[in-house]
């Protein structure tokens, strides 16, 4: 370190200093403030309840969620049935609670899916800019474009109705929107004068766009991808309504409300739709306040 | 040219050239270029201060990226070091970015608002690989204390800090490797008046301390006074004056230079009910339409038909035993 003004008191009196400042990470830091936000804790709790009574579904309830009981058909919620029978006469809270592993399973695979494809598309095309933006732009644009209930139908139909097949049209229809935002948090974030400081102190391309600009985009990104889950969650809903998703006698969330159709169901027996459509939205819910948390806790902005 | 050249010359600029092409149209054919930069050379001076002035759009801080390699050049010449920059690839011009760093207009954006004052700070000494990790760490909070910021706050982020204070962190960064030459980007003209003096005194008794020469770019003209050992004129791409600053501002040769002091407020009352404004005619012409001839001609008050057909070189008029006053005119020696 030889530097005209280096003495040994500069050196060793800050070294002290430094001992008193305890170093803390951009996560723990996160991670502190991300358990301190209320609403996210709550939508936290709420989706660890789904999850575990969703796992944890067999040891809940004595009854099979495919059994049927013709003798027992559409009945009201009772000590035996907690929420009532279906139309088939099986019990509503187990199906629930089974429904929930197929509806939160597709909202994470999907998610996760659509989240791979758009943050490479996004990073490639906000990256290189020029015509590899334009190129892939314009490809998002039409996947965009299509009109993706008519497109869910066309290719439930073309591969066959099952759940593996609704995560996949899932994933690959909602991917454009991660594309997107990673796209234009990469166009603005290029521009701004750290990425040209970076450069000017000697650091790679690569390093730039993953050191220094990625980690500015994570928020974003995190939240869109929590919303996402939400999104899955209903358009698993929307296809198994239609009877493209998944198919009975498995239960979800989505395909339960589509055998809940019918005036008269509507509107004299709640317990048969209102369980599913009160989890569906729970769960959109939740995974929103949890995005919302993870947006602040991220945002070293946001400390004071 | 060759006059300009001196053998103690850090940086060596000749005929450099930034033109941004305009593209229209589907094909994106280009169609016409916007010349921010159109023709520059000076010389930097081992240890001294060039101060770079010219209104807003008129390249200065685009020359000051070119001569970094911060954007591509057009064209021209940059010798840093006895060694020709301008055509080094990446690879190799990384190496020499240890020596040449660039402190940035707005402190608030030319810091990353994810990496604390310590991260920000080191990692210059991490890309070129300087010292030991252990030193690196000391590295840092020696160079805190330099720019005058408390050690302590190693582990706070930018926007903790103040305008003034975020400015120090990148003065700091910039200073991280030991470099020999730095390009101040107009580093005080996004803080408060207050805090301007205190960055501008910090940069001199630095630029002392560590033996730097800066090219340091501004538009306020009482600055660049304070703190240049020799002052560039700049108009609509091009060098039009360059000398001491004392003869720059005392006796400037150029029209342009001379309406542009006489812009500067005295802040003597006497003074300043005498002073004579030369208001200019128009506006700055388009730098993709530079004007044929002097490009000042169209609004300069002493233009005639010479100036509008023959663009003019740069002349010395400086009496022949003293500094070089270089001037880009036809009609200069009227203010001799």
């Amino acid at each position: 370190m030889a530097t005209s003004i280096a003495s040994t008191e500069t050196k060793t009196a800050p070294a002290t200093q430094l001992g008193t400042v305890r170093p803390e990470g951009l996560w723990s830091k996160a991670g502190r403030r991300f358990l301190r936000h209320k609403l996210a804790m709550f939508g936290l709790a709420v989706m660890a309840i789904l999850l575990l009574s969703a796992i944890a579904a067999p040891v809940l309830t004595p009854h099979s969620p495919i059994q049927q009981d013709l003798r027992n058909l559409r009945k009201p919620p009772s000590a035996q049935h907690l929420l009532g029978t279906d139309g088939l006469g099986r019990d509503i809270l187990t199906r629930v609670l089974y429904g929930g592993r197929i509806s939160l399973s597709v909202g994470l695979v999907s998610v996760t899916i659509a989240a791979v494809i758009g943050i490479i598309v996004g990073i490639i095309a906000g990256y290189y800019g020029g015509k590899t933006d334009m190129v892939l732009m314009r490809a998002t644009d039409m996947v965009m474009t299509f009109p993706s209930l008519v497109i869910m139908i066309t290719i439930a139909a073309a591969l066959g109705p099952s759940i593996f097949n609704a995560m996949l049209i899932i994933g690959f229809l909602t991917w454009p929107a991660i594309a997107r935002l990673v796209r234009g948090q990469f166009l603005t974030l290029r521009t701004q004068q750290f990425a040209l400081a970076a450069r000017s102190i000697g650091v790679s391309n690569w390093e730039i766009a993953f050191k220094h600009i990625f980690p500015n985009t994570i928020s974003f990104i995190t939240v869109a991808i929590t919303f996402g889950v939400a999104t899955a969650i209903l358009m698993e809903a929307s296809l198994s309504f239609l009877g493209l998703g998944v198919q009975a006698p498995t239960p979800s969330w989505g395909n339960m409300l589509r055998d809940a159709q019918g005036m008269n169901i509507l509107e004299d027996m709640p317990w048969i739709w209102l369980p599913p459509g009160i989890l569906i939205a729970l769960a959109v819910l939740s995974i929103n306040f949890i995005g919302d948390g993870l947006r602040d806790a991220l945002d070293p902005r946001s400390y004071l | 040219m060759s006059a300009l050249q001196e053998s103690s010359a850090l940086v060596q600029v000749r005929d450099l050239k930034v033109h941004f092409p305009i593209r229209k149209g589907i094909m994106r054919r280009q169609v016409g270029a916007v010349r921010a930069v159109d023709g520059v050379s000076f010389d930097i001076f081992k240890g001294e201060t060039l101060g770079l002035v010219g209104e807003s759009g008129c390249g200065k801080s685009t020359t000051g990226l070119a001569i970094l390699r911060l954007i591509d050049m057009t064209s021209g010449q940059v010798v840093f070091e006895d060694q020709d920059i301008s055509t080094l690839p990446e690879s190799q011009l990384r190496a020499m970015r240890r020596r040449m760093m660039m402190i940035f207009q707005d402190p608030y954006s030319s810091l990353n608002p994810r990496m604390t004052v310590n991260s920000i700070i080191i990692e210059p000494l991490n890309v070129f690989k300087i010292g030991e990790p252990r030193e690196r760490a000391a590295r840092v909070q020696e160079l805190m204390s330099l720019v005058g910021l408390n050690p302590a706050f190693a582990n706070r982020y930018p926007h903790e800090f103040s305008g003034g204070q975020r400015q120090r962190i990148g003065i700091a960064r910039a200073l991280a490797t030991n470099p020999s030459f730095i390009v101040g980007d107009e580093p005080i003209s996004a803080l408060d008046v207050s805090i301007q003096a205190q960055v501008v005194n910090l940069l001199s008794d630095l630029k002392q301390q560590l033996n730097l020469t800066y090219l340091f770019i501004g538009h306020d003209l009482s600055m660049v006074r304070y703190i240049s050992n020799r002052v560039a004129v700049m108009y609509l791409g091009r060098v039009v004056e360059l000398s001491n600053r004392d003869a720059i501002f005392d006796h400037p040769l150029h029209p342009y230079t001379r309406s542009l002091l006489s812009a500067v407020p005295i802040a003597n009352p006497k003074r300043e009910r005498a002073r004579q404004r030369i208001i200019l005619q128009g506006d700055v012409p388009s730098p993709a339409k530079p004007p044929s001839g002097c490009r000042f001609h169209p609004r300069c008050p002493f233009a005639t038909q010479e100036c509008s057909a023959i663009d003019p070189e740069m002349r010395n008029l400086a009496p022949a035993d003293t500094a070089p006053h270089w001037v880009a005119c036809h009609h200069a020696e009227k203010f001799v």
